[in-house]
């Protein structure tokens, strides 16, 4: 169990690391190229452990650790600190960080659940939100449309949901907050999410989560594909109406209103004193990351070969965690 | 012409991908080299030593098997605490046993290539001789040392030498049980 936990972490902190270098190096900015890549580094390791251990169980050895192994985190235990091994020490405080950012994240995801599972109404198709939902699916190339649910709340709620009855969920507060363009791009972007699969790949992203809810890296990296996510449904619906300014204006304004309730700013308020406050602005400044990107460095370019980028790479590090016990 | 420029276009745009590619996989791999030694600094190894996880894993660099003892006491425990290596010349190396019930150094077998060799200092630290007395082993003679070490820790020495190595043990227990050891050693497990 700990050598699998070990194992896991490292291979997926090696992963992470080669695959963040190499966007880089490749120059990568295209989402949906950067998506398959960040889906690549959170399922190797999950995939890669089995395999091995079926197929070469020679890797346990010790011996395997000490005349083959590029890294061996069994050598870690000569460091002690008192009487512990410093690799059982490392182990521990990962362990736990992975949890800490598991719960982290799954806590708002349940409780933004239960919040909109309360009353909201189905609008009729004669409405001219649900006339603009259904020009706006048929403009993204979703097959069937949405059912349209609305939030009678002030606070700007937006969202797509459901995988076999796929439903768009907003808010009045959203609706007013937001004008013509602003509301239909926003739109277009959660159709994207349905038309795309994404909630799909939300839950499978969470499951690929919770199996590693010890793994620190990998509950970073699963942020990481999220975003991606984000991005390139914002690529899509910014395509769609030639509008990502207007995209990027309507995402601050829904962001910067959830800020303007006397509850969130006292709640804003209380946690920045905190570690927490950095969070907050580590995500705010992604936030402001993905406008800017809207603004200034749109369309991205595509780079070519991508499925031979993602298949060499695989390979590649595949057998490089080989040697990683 | 315009196949052809194709064709280069997409081999130099393939070199691109191969190419960083392989250099961000070496980077890694020297990297992982690296923190994979490094515990072995940390940790105070002496000069030029270097910790295996196995016996068999520092056989394979030894180049035969160790000398191990078949008569081992219930007293220590199995597998070893730690197997250090030395890559000399001549190589050497070290197996250190702890005691079964508390964890603590209890016999520690050196082994060197070549006859007229000597266990390095790196691996087996000198310490204060009190007394030495020469007894049989298997192959010969072997001289047995009480010896008082820096920590002020009582350890008994045995030192002898084969046809192929020199081989000593330091045992915190009875000298008579020590050379029970000594004298049951074969080239295999215990």
């Amino acid at each position: 169990m700990r050598e699998y936990l070990a194992q896991n972490i490292l291979h997926a902190l090696v992963a992470a690391g080669v695959i963040e270098t190499l966007l880089r190096y490749w120059r990568l900015t295209h989402p949906a190229e950067r998506l398959a890549f960040r889906l690549l580094a959170l399922t190797l390791p999950l995939a890669v452990l089995p395999v091995f251990w079926a197929f070469a169980p020679f890797r346990l050895d010790p011996a395997f650790a000490d005349a083959f192994a590029l890294f061996a985190s069994v050598h870690w235990e000569a460091v002690r600190v008192g009487s512990v091994g410093l690799g059982a020490l490392l182990l521990a405080g990962a362990c736990a960080a992975g949890v800490l950012l598991y719960l982290r994240d799954l806590t708002p995801l349940l409780r933004a659940r239960w919040r909109h599972e309360g009353p909201a109404v189905d609008l009729p198709a004669e409405d001219s939100l649900a006339r603009a939902v259904s020009d706006l699916s048929r403009r993204v190339g979703l097959r069937i449309r949405p059912a349209l649910r609305v939030i009678d709340e002030t606070v700007p709620v937006l969202f797509a949901s459901g995988v076999r009855r796929p439903a768009l969920v907003v808010s009045r507060g959203a609706v007013e907050r937001l004008d013509e363009a602003q509301l239909r791009v926003t739109l277009a972007h959660e159709l994207v999410h349905l038309g795309r699969g994404d909630v799909l790949l939300g839950w499978a992203v969470m499951a690929a989560r919770t199996l590693m809810l010890f793994n620190p890296i990998s509950q970073l990296v699963a942020r990481g594909v999220v975003l991606e996510v984000e991005r390139r449904a914002d690529d899509t619906a910014a395509h769609v109406l030639e509008a990502s300014a207007t995209l990027a204006d309507g995402m601050e304004r829904l962001v910067g209103a959830r800020f303007e309730t006397p509850a969130a700013r006292a709640r804003e308020g209380r946690i920045n004193g905190y570690i927490l406050g950095l969070a907050l602005k580590g995500r705010a400044a992604a936030r402001a990351r993905r406008c800017g990107r809207l603004r200034d460095g749109w369309p991205p370019m595509r780079r070519g070969l991508p499925g031979l980028r993602v298949g060499l790479t695989c390979v590649a590090l595949a057998g490089l965690l080989f040697f990683i016990v | 012409m315009i196949e052809a420029m194709s064709v280069r276009g997409t081999v130099r745009e393939t070199a691109g991908i191969v190419g960083p590619l392989v250099i961000v996989m070496a980077l890694a791999a020297a990297a992982l080299r690296g923190l994979d030694v490094l515990p072995r600094w940390v940790a105070g190894e002496g000069r030029g030593v270097v910790r295996y996880a196995s016996v068999a894993g520092v056989e394979q660099v030894f180049g035969e098997r160790l000398l191990m003892p078949a008569f081992f006491p219930a007293t220590l425990q199995w597998p070893p605490a730690a197997v250090r290596f030395h890559a000399g010349p001549p190589p050497a190396v070290a197996v250190t046993f702890a005691a079964r019930d508390g964890g603590a150094e209890r016999l520690v077998l050196y082994e060197t290539r070549g006859a007229r060799a000597s266990i390095p200092m790196a691996l087996m630290p000198a310490g204060l001789v009190l007394y030495r007395v020469v007894v049989p082993v298997a192959q010969g003679e072997a001289v047995l040392y009480r010896v008082q070490m820096s920590d002020g820790a009582i350890r008994n020495d045995l030192v002898w030498h084969r046809d192929d190595a020199a081989v000593a043990l330091r045992y915190a227990g009875p000298a008579d049980e020590l050379v029970t050891i000594a004298k049951s050693l074969r080239r295999g497990r215990p």
